[in-house]
């Protein structure tokens, strides 16, 4: 599968940010949501440019620290579950998916998506 | 390495000891901080119990929020000897399954202790309002966990460990809102200050702006979990880590039979390259699940098409009086064997079967759903298939060590002052850990056994002041700056996430399940060649003084790269089979693990001799008084 990732780019607190554009290929329905994003800086490290900063730990739905809000839902379009457990199969191939940080006046962004 | 362990029968030991400890007055308590690392079960129990006694309490977590901490994971359960259901248990019969199910390295002393004390934790996490699961009369229930013929584990659906580490957790957040204790979110431990021979504080990094800060203490506590996830695939959280514990090390605390892994038997299977994380689907699910594998190699049939007598329920056939209960190494090492001899199903081929059609059929789908639910939801969000209609296919994964930081009686380390609880460190579980006694350890030794052991070293210990103006605080602070900055130097590369994965590789092939010399030898070679590689090649975008996982993630890959080695060498030396470790060369002529008492009943305590330089091994020889030493049968 094959989607264009538009993802919120925010260096500081203070900063402002705006969304970047990046293209991104083989992906499976296997994978993740995490995982493509594991991928994706994978690619930008190897280019040589800043990875996207994102919260996750447990990877199992429980810890809640994967946050995101994609296409504009908090965590996905699915309810009830963490991003960690949002797998690609649930998205069409060749989409456009907007990524960006929860916003809340009580939890300013710290940085990218985070 | 003195294990101090209190003399006189086992039975009297740990009342002997805490009558036999010195004590701090409540008035003078507030003249100690202590300073606790990590806020997972063991972490914030511990944190929370000393700042109710009147210490001064420092705790640390890298995450946003203590109760992030992987704790919340747990899934099944937590063992007790209450015996509820009457059916036979005792806090000696505890004992005696936790060190058979060790497979016979655990101590003895510890062991026990830690039966007696499991009843209290049941009783101290219901008066916090724990909901544990209930009979319909109210009562506490239970259900049976592998390696034992009682049951005794008390759960919160498959929601344990995240019920216990609220209740931890409330009890954390009461002491901080009565400001008795600090709480240092998002700061991460990256080394340990030694001041005259003794523990005496940290260096930490603030995750958000990149801060590097000393902390001095009169006592450190490392609850920092354990190191599993060095194997890159495992169901440990992706940022657990070793640092902490590796950081101790190198300044001079003994680290104890690090090759001791858990193979935890029932996960979801690896799918490709990509994957990041293997899924655990409690074991509680073999109480009513049945695990299965059809009886001709390369069977490619559907499993709904495969007759009854055409599969090969192994585990009811190989160990009729455990059957699906057998204990995790056992049954994981069941599982490797069927898939090696090309029984295994999937499209990997590695994987069995977890059934539950007979259960539905017997207790119906509703039942299951009440039990499991949240389980079966999870498998199918995973793997887009349907538990309730076609089997869960599952397969091995890395899910704990049972080696760690070495500690005494007190759960102390030879470091005088450094304190490790939990998983972090080695010293109730032998070579394989029962199922739900992780939750059982953690919250033992932080609500039940460092608050005195910690009372007795602080009340007596002459402790001259350590400010931070001591130049231990500024030397340890060097290093970590001058370790940062060799992390940072190069200019392009690769992410630390490709060697960390290509690491997890070479521990799986040679230092997981099954061990040889020879695989064990190629290792160590590779872990070298891929640990040069690493510091050529690691690149490291982004600024040091900023959020940065991708220096929080290099940072913790390099010490996996070095704790790896040290991993294979204790396999290396250890040439028994023993717990979850089938040692190639060591099995009896049905192909079953063989232990070696004569050679290898000890605790093997590696210490650091200074960079390049082969670890030193120290032998702690295990001494049973009161269990036989036996074959560990499950037939």
């Amino acid at each position: 599968m094959k989607f264009t990732l538009k993802i919120w780019r925010q260096e500081t607190p203070q900063s402002s940010g705006k969304f970047v554009s990046y293209p991104i290929d083989s992906i499976t329905g296997d994978m993740s949501f995490l995982e493509m994003l594991d991928m994706l800086n994978v690619e930008l490290v190897r280019k040589g440019e800043p990875a996207v900063e994102f919260e996750h730990d447990c990877r199992e739905g429980i810890c809640g620290s994967c946050s995101l809000t994609i296409n504009g839902c908090p965590h996905g379009p699915d309810t009830g579950t963490a991003t960690c457990q949002l797998h690609m199969r649930r998205f069409k191939d060749g989409e456009t998916l907007y990524i960006e940080p929860w916003r809340a006046r009580a939890f300013p962004v710290i940085k990218d998506l985070v | 390495m003195d294990s101090r362990i209190p003399a006189g029968d086992l039975q009297g030991k740990w009342t002997r000891c805490k009558f036999e400890n010195k004590l701090v007055a409540p008035a003078n308590r507030k003249k100690f901080t202590v300073i606790v690392v990590g806020s997972g079960l063991a972490g914030a129990s511990a944190a929370a119990t000393l700042a109710e006694q009147g210490y001064k309490v420092k705790v640390f977590t890298y995450h946003d929020s203590p109760r992030r901490a992987h704790s919340i994971a747990a899934q099944g359960g937590i063992n007790a000897a209450k015996n509820y259901q009457n059916d036979g248990d005792s806090v000696y019969r505890l004992f005696y399954d936790t060190i058979k199910g060790g497979d016979f390295r655990a101590r003895e002393a510890n062991v026990y202790r830690l039966a007696e004390v499991s009843a209290s934790i049941i009783d101290q996490c219901v008066a916090q309002g724990v909901p544990f699961a209930r009979e319909y009369g109210g009562t506490l229930t239970n259900r049976s966990f592998g390696g034992a013929q009682v049951s005794r584990t008390f759960y919160a659906r498959g929601q344990t460990g995240q019920q216990l580490l609220l209740g931890a957790y409330s009890a954390l957040m009461r002491q901080y809102g009565l400001k008795h204790l600090e709480l240092h979110a998002r700061e991460e431990m990256l080394d340990l200050v030694v001041v005259d021979g003794k523990a005496r504080g940290i260096v930490t990094r603030n995750l958000k702006t990149g801060a590097l800060q000393t902390h001095t203490a009169d006592a450190v506590v490392l609850a920092t979990g354990g190191y599993g996830n060095i194997f890159y695939l495992s169901t440990n959280a992706k940022k657990s880590n070793a640092t902490a514990a590796w950081r101790a090390y190198k300044r001079g605390a003994l680290m104890a039979n690090p090759c001791f892994t858990q193979i935890h038997p029932t996960c979801i299977p690896v799918t490709g390259d990509h994957q990041s994380k293997l899924t655990l689907m409690s074991e509680s699910l073999r109480n009513d699940g049945r695990v299965w594998v059809p009886k001709a190699k390369g069977d490619k049939r559907p499993p709904s098409q495969i007759p009854v007598d055409e599969r090969d329920y192994y585990l009811e056939r190989m160990y009729p009086s455990f059957g699906n209960l057998a204990p995790r190494d056992i049954a994981s090492r069941a599982a490797k064997r069927v898939c090696d001899e090309g029984r295994g199903v999937g499209s990997s081929g590695l994987a069995v079967y977890l059934d539950f059609a007979d259960a539905i059929r017997v207790q119906g789908k509703e039942t299951i759903e009440t039990k499991y639910g949240n389980l079966f939801a999870m498998y199918e969000k995973i793997t887009d298939e349907n538990p309730y209609e076609v089997p869960m296919r599952i397969y091995p994964a890395v899910h704990y060590v049972m080696g760690g930081l070495w500690v005494d009686y007190h759960l102390m380390s030879n470091l005088p002052g450094l304190f490790v609880l939990g998983e972090a460190n080695f010293s109730d579980h032998g070579a394989n850990r029962l199922g739900a006694s992780a939750l059982m350890q953690g919250l033992a030794d932080g609500y039940f056994v460092a608050p005195y052991t910690i009372g007795n070293y602080l009340g007596g210990t002459k402790l001259a002041p350590a400010p931070l103006s001591h130049e231990a605080f500024a030397g340890t602070l060097g290093d970590v700056k001058a370790r940062i900055a060799l992390l940072s130097k190069n200019k392009s590369g690769t992410s630390a996430l490709e060697f960390h994965r290509n690491l997890g590789k070479i521990l799986w092939e040679h230092c997981g399940m099954a061990r040889n010399d020879a695989g064990l030898k190629k290792a160590i070679g590779e872990i070298k060649t891929l640990r040069e590689a690493f510091w050529e090649d690691v690149f490291i975008p982004g600024s040091e003084t900023n959020m940065n996982s991708e220096l929080e993630l290099a940072g913790r890959v390099a010490d996996f790269m070095e704790l790896a080695e040290l991993m294979c060498v204790d396999a290396l030396e250890r040439k028994e089979s023993c717990g979850g470790h089938l040692r190639e060369e060591s099995q009896t002529p049905e192909g079953e693990a063989q232990r070696d008492d004569s050679k290898y009943c000890y605790v093997a305590a590696w210490q650091y001799q200074g960079e390049g330089q082969p670890a030193k091994m120290h032998k702690e020889n295990l001494v049973f008084e009161n269990v036989k030493l036996a074959e560990r049968n499950y037939k």
